[in-house]
């Protein structure tokens, strides 16, 4: 696969919740993305203009710029097949084990 | 407590009527909930609060969580308000919080609604505002799962509003027009204030109205008062803010006719309503065209509306009796309006008469007749239209000449006399009297309040050159109660009754 995923997180300030979720977007990023993917943080604070024209409403928020359709996941991300899905990725369910509710 | 005490904490909203009932305005520097089923004005009326504060040199912030500012800036332009406009000129400001059906938003975890504050935050400093709108709040727990989670953040917004230092409407959609304020408990959430808009169906006749429901800490008043959206926006009509304030004058004014003039111990008081009721044909209208040409041979300005006949009709009636009512109109002593009374709601009716008598200026106003006006109405919402008008006119300090069409031929009162009669400084009552085969017209002064007058049942006589009140209808009784009986009475024992009651 050589689809190239452009990301934006929206945080506001340096909240633990912005930490958090940044921290699971890596996580996840480094663990199916490796190399293909770019993420720019952007605390609304500092850029209320760009959280206007993204219409950001709740944070975090991450944005899915590319591939198209645009998408949006909000909330620190700890949910992380739902993260999975927003992101358009295929469900890694099996990988990581998770396979209590089956 | 004083005027000045009551309308110090409030906020003017520019809205005429609004800040009557609100003793000023909206409580300044906080949030007030704007509760109202779908299609109650809350938009127009929230809107509107933005618009009039721009007039008034207070910029403001729309913060939309439905529809797009796209949809709110065309929506608007058909009430004049130039959205695009006001935003070039850094007067107003969308923060747009809509949901973009194109784009899915998926939750992952806890969230909060920082950014959306920190957006408003950067939008007021921006331009500057004192004003901001949410609109409406009910629609964020559509665009996420969580109620709980957005109850919980929608109390932060409303923590922040209060640190920015401005007033703010937040609307909230209702289920019903009475019953629970709002629909998730928003209530709680802009405890404060509460102002509700209703729009509800009485008697087949849409009926929208506005009630304040609580202002913490300060006074408004109380019940709900009608109001329309006109062409202007929402227009509130105060009902009970028109107290007996008018100042009461002894002058004296033509009625147009000498003879009704005695009869009326002199004249009608110059800002006086002077109610006419008869049966069809009894001769109102002439009355109408008399009070009108008396007053325009004195140099006053006269405005009618008439709802029972055309301009044409109305035109040629005062011909008939000599009046050049065409020219007269062309020299600008004269205006008429005609309508028929079923083209717009009696509240939209108040608006535009109230609106066509601040321009014109008239010294005095007919109305012909009320009653057709009562036809398209709800007994609630004429009672209010005749005492929001008579105060109006009153106010102005004009004279009004209102006639009111009984429905039967005979006697008989209508129930338009039933709501105005109290209101009313003058009542005269034109009949019909059936004497020895013969339909003979009579008229009297029933009430003239502050004066005496006379209270002889007289003849009332119509030919070409207009209206003649001629001997009192000695032997005749019964003429008020619809059945008028000759007595048979020698002529010198009705000479000695009369001389047993003289007048005044």
């Amino acid at each position: 696969m050589t689809m190239k995923f452009d990301l934006e997180l929206f945080v506001v300030g340096q909240s633990a919740k912005a930490k958090v979720a940044e921290h699971n977007l890596r996580r996840l990023c480094d663990a199916r993305l490796a190399g293909r993917y770019e993420l720019r943080i952007t605390d609304v604070l500092e850029n209320a203009d760009a959280a206007e024209a993204a219409n950001i409403v709740a944070t975090p928020a991450l944005v899915r710029r590319a591939p198209l359709p645009m998408r949006m996941v909000v909330g620190d991300l700890s949910e992380r097949s739902a993260l999975v899905y927003g992101l358009g990725l295929e469900s890694d369910d099996d990988l990581e084990g998770n396979l209590a509710d089956e | 407590m004083n005027d000045a005490r009551r309308t110090m904490d409030k906020l003017s909203t520019g809205m005429a009527g609004f800040d009557t009932v609100g003793f000023g305005g909206l409580p300044k520097g906080r949030a007030t909930l704007l509760a109202g089923t779908a299609g109650s004005a809350k938009t127009v009326f929230a809107m509107q609060f933005l618009v009039k504060g721009v007039e008034l040199g207070e910029n403001g912030v729309f913060v939309t969580f439905e529809e797009t500012p796209a949809d709110l800036r065309r929506n608007m332009l058909s009430l004049g308000w130039d959205c695009a406009l006001l935003e070039e000129q850094k007067k107003l400001a969308f923060v747009d919080a809509s949901p973009r059906p194109e784009e899915e938003r998926i939750e992952a975890g806890p969230f909060d609604f920082a950014a959306l504050v920190a957006r408003i935050e950067a939008c007021v400093r921006r331009i500057d505002a004192k004003r901001v709108v949410l609109d409406s709040i009910g629609a964020m727990f559509a665009q996420f799962k969580d109620p709980a989670a957005v109850r919980k953040e929608l109390y932060r917004i409303s923590a922040a509003l209060k640190q920015m230092n401005v007033t703010a409407i937040v609307t909230s959609e209702r289920t019903e027009d009475y019953g629970a304020i709002s629909r998730h408990g928003m209530e709680e959430f802009v405890a404060d204030n509460v102002v509700l808009l209703r729009n509800t169906l009485d008697e087949e006749k849409r009926r929208r109205t506005v009630e304040i429901l609580k202002f913490r800490g300060t006074d408004h008043q109380k019940g709900e008062f009608p109001f329309v959206v006109s062409d202007e926006g929402v227009v509130v009509i105060p009902l009970s803010s028109i107290q007996l304030r008018q100042s009461s004058t002894t002058l004296r004014i033509t009625s147009g006719s000498k003879e009704l003039d005695a009869m009326c111990g002199g004249g009608f008081f110059r800002d006086s309503i002077i109610l006419c009721s008869g049966a069809t044909g009894t001769g109102k209208t002439l009355m109408v065209t008399a009070f009108m040409a008396g007053g325009i041979a004195k140099g006053e300005r006269c405005l009618a509306f008439c709802f029972e006949e055309s301009r044409q009709q109305f035109f040629r009636n005062a011909a008939g009796w000599g009046f050049d009512f065409e020219q007269l109109e062309k020299d600008g002593h004269l205006k008429v309006v005609t309508d028929y009374p079923e083209i717009m709601p009696l509240e939209n009716h108040l608006i535009r008469m109230k609106k066509v008598i601040e321009e014109f200026k008239p010294n005095r106003v007919a109305i012909d007749s009320l009653s057709a006006l009562e036809r398209n109405s709800t007994t609630r919402s004429f009672r209010e239209f005749v005492i929001s008008l008579t105060a109006f006119v009153k106010d102005q300090e004009m004279a009004g000449l209102f006639t009111s069409t009984t429905p039967s031929l005979l006697g008989g009162s209508s129930v338009t006399e039933a709501h105005i009669s109290s209101i009313c400084d003058s009542i005269i009552l034109l009949r019909y009297v059936e004497v020895y085969g013969e339909m003979r017209r009579a008229c009297t002064v029933l009430k003239m309040r502050g004066s005496a007058h006379d209270k002889e049942i007289r003849e009332f006589n119509i030919d070409d050159s207009g209206m003649h009140v001629g001997k009192a209808f000695r032997n005749v009784t019964g003429i008020l109660a619809g059945h008028p009986m000759q007595l048979a009475v020698a002529p010198e024992e009705l000479d000695r009754l009369h001389e047993m009651f003289p007048n005044d």
